[in-house]
Parts: C-alpha cells; sequence; structure tokens
C-alpha cells in the first residue's frame, strides 16, 4: 500500500505515574529468586508502569489531549476525526472515542471510531488516518492508541506479568500537500493462530463468572485464571522471527528505498530479548533497533512504537527529519509495517498522568 | 562423539547453565529446566540451524539424545525441500 501527502506532525506519550518494578513484583511469582533474576537480564526487564485502578482509556486520552490543548499543539476545532485504537474499552458499549470526544466537548461535526487491535494497532491506526485524510473535510486526525493490559494479566504470570505496560499515545497526522514523498505499508493477518495470544473470558462467548476467576497452574508453574491474558511465548516467538524478516524485506522492495538509507528500526517492543533475536536476523544494528522499552515503560500495546519513537529521539524530531521503518506485531494474529519520514515535529514529549489532577 | 553433535551439546549446557550435558540426560532433571530455557533453546535452534520448534513438541521429549534426533529430523526435512525445491528451479 502507499500513501502520499501526509505527515505525523506530533507524538505525545502519556504514561500513568506509578510504576511497579521487577523485583517487587518477583515474590508473586513460583520461581526461585536466582531463576527469575535469569529471567530478568535475559529478557530485559526493569520497571513498569501500571495505571491505577480507577484510571481507564477515556482518563489517559482525555488527560493527553487536554495537554495538547492546553499548550496549543491543536485546536479542538481542528480536529476532523480522532480514532482510538484499544483493546480495553471503557465499556462494550459505547465506543471509548465517543467518550473521549465528549468529556472533551470536541465538534459535532467530526468522525471518531475505535480499531480493535493490538501490537500492530499504531500501523492500523496511521493507515485508518491516512485513509480519512483522502477526504476533503478532514485535514486533521488524531489517533490515540491506549492500553491498560496490566488489569487483565495475572500478578502469578512469570509469562506476562513482568513484561506488561499500561499507556496512550496521541499522534496527530495531517495532510501535506507540499510533501509527496511517499509512505509504504504492509498488512497481515492470520487468524487460524488467533489463541496465541487471547483473553479467553469476558466477551460474548465465554462471560466472566466465578469459574473464569479461579486461578490454574499451566505446565511452568504460571497461575491465571480465564478472565485473564495468555500468552504462546514459544509460537508468538516463532511467529515473530519467521514472518517478520520476510516482510521488512518485502516492503523494502517494493519502496525502492535502499536499506541503508533507513535510519532507525522502531519496532513493537515485546521484550528485549525478541528484538535482539530479530535484529540478528534481520542483520541489523542494534542501535537501529531499539529495544529499551520494556525495561523502562513496560510493553504497552499499541503505544509502545510511537513510545519507542519519542523515548530514543525526542526533541531530536522537533529540528531533525529520518527515514524510520515501523514494525508492529501481535494478537490476531496480525503483523504489519511502514516506511515513513518522520521529523520536524511540532512536538514530541512523554508526560505522566497524575490520577489527582484528573 | 560427532563434531556437531558436541557443539549443540556445549550450546544446551550454557543455556542450562551447567558444565556439561549428556545424550541420556532427562531434559526435566536440569535444575534450569523451565520455560525460558525451552524458549531460550527454541532460539538458538532458529538462529543457528534455522528450524523452527515450538515447546509442546520440546515437552514431549524425554532426554537430550532425544532432542538432538528430533532437531536433526526437522533439519535434514528442511534440506531435502530445499534441494527439491532447487532441482524444480533448474
Amino acid at each position: 500500500m502507499k500513501f502520499k501527502n501526509k505527515k505525523i506532525t506530533g507524538i505525545c506519550i502519556i504514561l500513568p505515574e506509578k510504576f511497579e518494578t521487577f523485583e517487587e513484583n518477583m515474590s508473586n511469582y513460583n520461581f526461585s529468586e536466582k531463576k527469575s533474576l535469569k529471567l530478568k537480564k535475559i529478557m530485559g526487564y526493569g520497571s513498569h508502569r501500571i495505571a491505577d485502578v480507577s484510571c481507564c482509556v477515556s482518563d489517559l486520552s482525555k488527560y493527553g489531549l487536554e495537554y495538547l490543548i492546553k499548550k496549543d499543539y491543536i485546536k479542538k476545532k481542528e480536529i476532523d476525526a480522532l480514532v482510538l485504537v484499544t483493546q480495553t474499552p471503557d465499556y462494550f458499549m459505547p465506543p471509548t472515542s465517543s467518550i473521549i470526544q465528549g468529556l472533551l466537548n470536541l465538534k459535532e461535526d467530526m468522525i471518531s471510531c475505535d480499531i480493535n487491535q493490538g501490537c500492530s494497532g499504531y500501523i492500523f491506526g496511521l493507515m485508518q488516518s491516512f485513509m480519512l485524510l483522502e477526504q476533503e473535510e478532514i485535514n486533521k486526525v488524531v489517533l490515540i492508541n491506549a492500553d491498560i493490559l496490566s488489569r487483565k494479566v495475572s500478578k502469578k504470570d512469570r509469562n506476562s506479568y513482568p513484561l506488561i505496560g499500561d499507556a496512550a499515545s496521541i499522534t496527530i497526522i495531517e495532510n501535506d500537500k507540499e510533501n509527496d514523498s511517499e509512505i509504504f505499508a504492509s498488512i497481515k493477518t492470520d487468524g487460524t493462530r488467533n489463541d496465541a495470544l487471547i483473553i479467553p473470558a469476558g466477551g460474548f462467548r465465554l462471560k466472566s463468572s466465578p469459574e473464569t476467576a479461579v486461578l490454574e497452574e499451566d505446565n511452568y508453574g504460571n497461575f491465571r485464571a480465564k478472565d485473564h491474558l495468555v500468552m504462546k511465548g514459544d509460537v508468538i516467538f516463532n511467529f515473530v522471527q519467521t514472518v517478520i524478516p520476510s516482510m521488512i524485506d518485502s516492503l523494502i522492495n517494493f519502496s525502492n528505498i535502499e536499506k541503508d538509507d533507513i535510519d532507525y528500526y522502531m519496532f513493537h517492543q515485546p521484550n528485549k530479548f525478541m528484538l535482539q533475536k530479530l535484529a540478528d536476523k534481520m542483520k541489523v544494528s542494534q542501535d537501529k533497533m531499539p529495544n529499551n522499552i520494556v525495561e523502562n515503560f513496560g510493553n504497552s500495546s499499541g503505544a509502545s512504537i510511537p513510545t519507542a519513537i519519542t523515548f530514543n529521539l525526542g526533541k531530536k524530531l522537533l529540528t531533525n527529519k529520518y527515514k524510520i521503518c515501523l514494525c508492529g506485531y501481535g494478537a490476531g494474529l496480525t503483523w504489519a509495517s511502514m516506511l515513513i519520514n518522520i521529523g520536524k515535529l511540532n512536538i514530541c514529549e512523554m508526560i505522566d498522568y497524575k490520577s489527582e489532577l484528573k | 562423539m560427532e563434531k556437531k553433535v558436541e557443539k549443540f551439546c556445549e550450546k544446551l549446557a550454557d543455556i542450562l547453565e551447567t558444565d556439561e550435558v549428556k545424550l541420556e540426560d532427562v531434559l526435566k532433571d536440569f535444575e534450569e529446566w523451565d520455560s525460558l530455557s525451552v524458549l531460550s533453546i527454541i532460539a538458538m535452534v532458529d538462529s543457528d540451524y534455522g528450524v523452527t520448534i515450538f515447546a509442546k513438541d520440546i515437552m514431549k521429549l524425554k532426554t537430550v539424545k532425544d532432542l538432538i534426533s528430533f532437531i536433526q529430523k526437522k533439519s535434514s526435512l528442511l534440506t531435502r525441500r530445499a534441494e527439491y525445491h532447487g532441482l524444480a528451479r533448474g
């Protein structure tokens, strides 16, 4: 897929103030301290941001949008569309994007929609935003990627709890008539492996009940309930190592861009181990592919790519411009990638969400 | 012991943080045998031998020897498939 005359003009990351460290979580796991510390070292775990139970996706989103409006990075009346990508909506009904639109008193003459995607969600959101911008009436889109998945992960699950993190990202996307450099993208789906990353209960197929809340032990000594997220780590690992390198090769071929001209590979951040193996396999130097988000903030699903961009490039993006390869992969299974020039932004910042100021 | 097998055993010993592994050693009896070591084996087999294996397959195997034969079988299938495609292209 190709897009033209579009640009990202701002990125803002909203992180819950509260964090937990791997060491303080360690006693919840059914493993010796030695084994847990080995896991920490190999996977690159550190501290991760966890939202308070009172904090939902709309709270993080409202906080960030109000900040952008107050600092005049965007005006309310300019927002022609609001795209929210989340797997942890406030309610099943109505869409959380409507809640955000209402909380901020945004104009009526706008499109708001939710997209249910996980770790590929940044690319899905960008593509949806670009497609909306094809319409004459739409000049500015606000893309929000937000998830509070920590609440759906068992504290006794060493497989998933150490890496999970909550966050929201806001990306402002606009038409750019003067810039005709192309944006290349690719999205793929394999629904046959939909159980590799799943929350079995809580939807309409299997509703939450006292039975689905019972913790059960798996083959490796992790405890989780059917209400919790369960990930087949080995399936996901093999999936990523198999499909991603070839997807990126095809995208580069399709774009006619030289691989050496790519400045950064800002990939979804599941853990350090996975990214290191991926960089090796793709023969990309590790300074071009940052893997430091999980150890600092946790894996925040769709918000992890913009977090990687902002944490690693930050202010540099206000003045410079880089050719960046984005890539996300996860629940679905879906995987998606994009080659895009990002730079000369109006804002590229991380802010802390403080619940008392709500 | 064959050179390739010897090399594999060294890598396995590294993952399992032990001095040496013998062919008849039972996988589950290693102190360091857990989901992390299983994933490390999967990653090592992928990067060093280009073979994709899954945790559920590994869990069915008993000894180091079983693990080696399993990977060998997988990798020879891969070679044969590559040869076939090579011939088909030629």
